[in-house]
C-alpha cells in the first residue's frame, strides 16, 4: 500500500504534527527555563542552602518585627561642632556596651545620638582615642579613660 | 575609563608594565561615596573590586568584629576576583571617599588571560588585605588558598 | 583434480558473485571517501572496510558471518541490534559538548527544534511511497542527521533496515558540506546573509553543571523513550562540566566513543549485505535520506527567517542550517558561507547552539516515533 491512503491508514499525519510539536514544545519549555537561569543564579550567588530556606521563610511567613522604640523627641543630635561632648556621648554608650565593644553597634546606637556619627567615630580613630584590637573588636585608649574618669 | 598614569598612583599597581596599567585603565571608573553610605553589603554577589583614593572606612562582620581602613591605597571588594564571589562584609564610609572601582567579571579576565598580569595583582591583593589584623588574615589566607 | 575444484569452490572466489563484488565495490568507495578525500573517516572507514568484512563470500554454518549465532562478528554486532552502542557515543559526545553557547542564546535552540521537520516530512514520504510505519519511522530519522539515533530507532523498529539507513545517514552527514549550501543560498538574500550577530553573554559554572540536570529531566519526562541518548549525552556532559569527574569525562570522550564507534561502523558495515543494500528499498532510502537533509535544512533556515519577524535582535539565518545535528560539520557549512559573503562575520560560534540543540531535538523525536510506532 502506498499514497495517502497508507499515511491516513498508519495516522501518518496525526504522528507527525503530535511529534514535530512534542520536539518544539520540549525545546522551546527548554529555552524558557534557561532564560530563567541568569536571574535565578545571580539571585542564589553566595547564598547557602540555609540562607535560602531562610528567604523563603520569610517572603512566605513574615515575621512582624516589633516596632522601633521611639526616640525621644526632646533629645537632640548633638553637632559635630561639640567633639568633647560628642565624645562624652560614646563612652556613655561603650560604658553600656562594655569593653571592648563591637564598633557597628556603638555606631549604630550613635546615629540616634550624634548628628555625624561616623566622622566622629573616625575622628576619635584617627586620633588614637580609640583602638582596634587583633580581634576585630574596640576599646578605648588607656590614658584617655584615666582622664575622664570623675 | 581614566587615564592610566592614574594608577601609578597606587602602591597595588606599581609593579605593572605600561601595556597592563594601560588595560587596567580601560575598565577604571571614579566613584565617590557620602559619609555614612554602604557601598557593600555582605553577602551580595561581588561585582566590583575598589582601590580607595581618599577617605576612610570600616568594615563590619557579621558577628559584629569590625576593622577600618584609612586613607590612600586601600582595597575592598575583593571578593570580587576570589571565589566564592560574594561579599565578606559590609563596608561603610566613615567620612566621604572616593575611590578607583573596576567591575569584578573584567577583572577577572584580565587576571585569568594575562597571567604575569595577574600574578601581580593577586599578590598585591593578597599583601595588603593579609596584612590586616590577624582574624581577618587567617580567613583572607584560607580564601586564597581556595581552602574550606 | 576434483581436490583443487573443492577446495576452489570453498574459497571466496569460487562463492562469489556479482553482488558481492558490487558491495565490495561500495565498501571501497567508503574507505576512498574517508580516506582519501576524509569525509567523515572517523566513520567512513570502519563503515567502509565493515562492508568488505560482511560481503566476504563464506559458508553459512560456519560462524563466520554477522547473522550466524556464535560468530564473533554477531556477538560483536549485539551492541547495535539491542541499541547499546548508541547511548555509549552519546555519552562521549556528551562529554565533547559545550553546551555554553546554546545557554547564552536560549533563543537559538528552537531553530534545532525546526530542523527536526526533516525527520516528520520524511516519514509521511515513506509512508507515501509504500514503507511500513517501523520502517517509515527509521528512515525518517535520517532527517536528524544524528548516526547514532538512527542505528538506535531503527535497531528497535526496522533491524533489518540497519545496514543502508546507517551508511545512507553516515554519508549524508559527510555530504552536508555538499547538501546543504545551495538550499542555504536559494533561501536566503545577501542582506539576510550579512546580519552580523552580538557577542553572546557569559555562562557561569553552575549554570553549565545545572542545564544537564534540568535538561535531561525535561526531556525524559517530556518523551521517556528517549532516556537511553538523552540520559547518556547529559550524563557525559556532567561528568565533563562539573570538574571533579576528569578522569571519567576523558575516559567517555577518548576511550569510550573511539571503541564503540570502531565497533559499531565495523558490524554496522559488515551488516550491509548485498540482498539487504542491492534492493529498490534501499534507493528509496538513500533517496528520502537526501530529501530529508534538505527538507531539515530548510526548515531551519526558514524558520529562522520567521523568527527574524517577530524578534527585534536579528539571527543570521544561515545558522537556522546548523539545526540539522551533524556536529560540528554544519556549523562549519554556516561558518563557511557566512563568511565567504563577509570575511568578518563570525557565525560558528552562533551556529553551535542550534547545532546542539538539533542533536537533543532529534533524539526527542526518536524517542517519540518509538514511543507511537514501537
Amino acid at each position: 500500500m502506498g499514497g495517502f491512503s497508507a499515511i491516513n491508514a498508519a495516522s501518518g499525519w496525526l504522528i507527525a504534527a503530535l511529534g514535530i510539536s512534542i520536539v518544539f514544545f520540549g525545546l522551546a519549555s527548554l529555552a524558557f527555563i534557561i532564560t530563567l537561569f541568569p536571574h535565578v543564579f545571580d539571585r542564589l550567588n553566595g547564598q547557602t542552602p540555609k540562607s535560602i530556606v531562610i528567604t523563603l521563610r520569610d517572603r512566605f511567613y513574615p515575621v512582624k518585627k516589633p516596632p522601633a522604640p521611639a526616640t525621644p523627641v526632646a533629645e537632640e543630635r548633638l553637632e559635630e561642632k561639640d567633639p568633647d561632648e560628642a565624645e562624652e556621648s560614646l563612652r556613655l554608650l561603650t560604658a553600656h556596651l562594655g569593653e571592648p565593644f563591637k564598633l557597628p553597634r556603638l555606631l549604630m546606637l550613635a546615629e540616634h545620638r550624634l548628628a555625624r556619627p561616623h566622622s566622629t567615630i573616625c575622628r576619635l580613630i584617627l586620633s588614637g582615642k580609640i583602638l582596634g584590637e587583633p580581634d576585630g573588636l574596640f576599646r578605648w585608649a588607656k590614658g584617655d579613660e584615666e582622664e575622664s574618669s570623675p | 575609563m581614566i587615564p592610566a598614569q592614574e594608577l601609578r598612583k597606587y602602591d597595588i599597581f606599581l609593579d605593572l608594565e605600561p601595556n597592563e596599567l594601560a588595560a587596567l585603565a580601560k575598565i577604571a571608573d571614579v566613584v565617590h561615596a557620602s559619609e555614612g553610605e554602604t557601598i557593600i553589603n555582605e553577602g551580595q554577589p561581588a561585582r566590583t573590586f575598589y582601590v580607595m583614593d581618599q577617605g576612610n572606612l570600616m568594615v563590619a562582620f557579621k558577628d559584629g568584629r569590625a576593622l577600618t581602613l584609612h586613607g590612600h591605597g586601600e582595597v575592598v571588594g575583593w571578593s570580587a576576583i576570589i571565589h566564592p564571589t560574594h561579599y565578606a562584609g559590609d563596608v561603610i564610609c566613615l567620612t566621604d571617599c572616593s575611590f578607583i572601582s573596576f567591575p569584578g567579571s573584567e577583572l577577572l579576565r584580565l587576571i585569568q588571560s594575562n597571567v604575569a598580569m595577574g600574578t601581580k595583582i593577586m599578590r598585591m591583593v593578597s599583601e595588603r588585605v593579609a596584612n590586616r589584623i590577624p582574624f581577618l588574615a587567617e580567613a583572607v589566607r584560607r580564601r586564597l588558598k581556595g581552602g574550606r | 583434480m576434483e581436490l583443487l575444484a573443492n577446495f576452489f569452490h570453498n574459497t571466496g572466489f569460487g562463492m562469489a558473485d556479482y553482488r558481492h563484488l558490487i558491495m565490495i565495490a561500495v565498501g571501497l568507495f567508503f574507505l576512498y571517501l574517508g580516506i582519501a578525500k576524509h569525509y567523515e573517516p572517523l566513520l567512513l572507514v570502519p563503515i567502509g572496510f565493515g562492508i568488505l568484512v560482511g560481503n566476504i563470500p563464506v559458508f553459512k554454518g560456519l560462524g563466520l558471518g554477522i547473522y550466524e549465532e556464535g560468530s564473533v562478528l554477531n556477538y560483536l554486532y549485539f551492541g547495535v541490534r539491542k541499541g547499546i552502542y548508541p547511548p555509549l557515543i552519546f555519552l562521549g559526545i556528551g562529554a565533547m559538548t559545550d553546551f555554553s553557547t546554546l545557554l547564552a542564546r536560549p533563543r537559538l535552540v528552537l531553530l534545532g527544534a525546526a530542523a527536526q521537520v526533516g525527520i516528520f516530512a520524511t516519514f509521511l514520504s515513506a509512508l507515501f511511497l509504500g514503507f511500513v510505519p517501523k520502517e517509515a519511522a527509521s528512515i525518517g530519522i535520517i532527517g536528524g542527521a544524528d548516526g547514532p539515533t538512527a542505528i538506535f530507532l531503527s535497531a528497535q523498529l526496522a533491524p533489518h533496515l540497519v545496514g543502508p539507513i546507517a551508511i545512507a545517514a553516515y554519508s549524508y552527514m559527510a555530504l552536508v558540506p555538499v547538501i546543504q549550501p545551495p538550499i542555504m543560498k536559494l533561501l536566503t538574500t545577501r542582506g539576510e546573509r550579512l546580519i552580523k550577530m552580538g557577542d553572546p553573554r557569559e555562562v557561569s559554572k553552575p549554570e553549565r553543571i545545572i542545564f544537564p540536570i534540568l535538561a535531561f529531566l525535561l526531556c525524559c519526562f517530556l518523551a521517556p523513550a528517549a532516556l537511553p541518548l538523552l540520559g547518556m549525552l547529559f550524563f557525559g556532559n556532567l561528568l565533563k562540566e562539573c570538574l571533579v569527574t576528569d578522569r571519567l569525562s576523558q575516559t567517555a570522550r577518548t576511550a569510550v566513543i573511539d571503541t564503540v564507534t570502531i565497533v559499531l561502523g565495523l558490524t554496522v558495515g559488515a551488516s550491509t549485505q548485498a540482498d539487504v543494500f542491492l534492493t529498490a528499498k534501499s534507493v528509496g532510502i538513500f533517496v528520502l535520506g537526501a530529501c530529508s537533509f534538505m527538507v531539515a535544512t530548510a526548515g531551519g533556515v526558514l524558520f529562522a527567517k520567521l523568527m527574524n519577524v517577530f524578534f527585534r535582535e536579528k539571527i543570521n539565518p544561515l545558522i537556522g542550517a546548523a539545526g540539522v545535528s551533524a556536529v560540528p560539520d554544519s556549523a562549519r557549512v554556516v561558518q563557511m558561507i557566512g563568511n565567504h559573503e563577509d570575511p568578518s562575520n563570525y557565525l560558528l560560534m552562533h551556529a553551535m547552539a542550534p547545532n546542539i540543540a538539533g542533536v537533543i531535538g532529534s533524539a526527542i523525536a526518536a524517542g517519540v516515533l518509538w514511543s507511537f510506532i514501537g
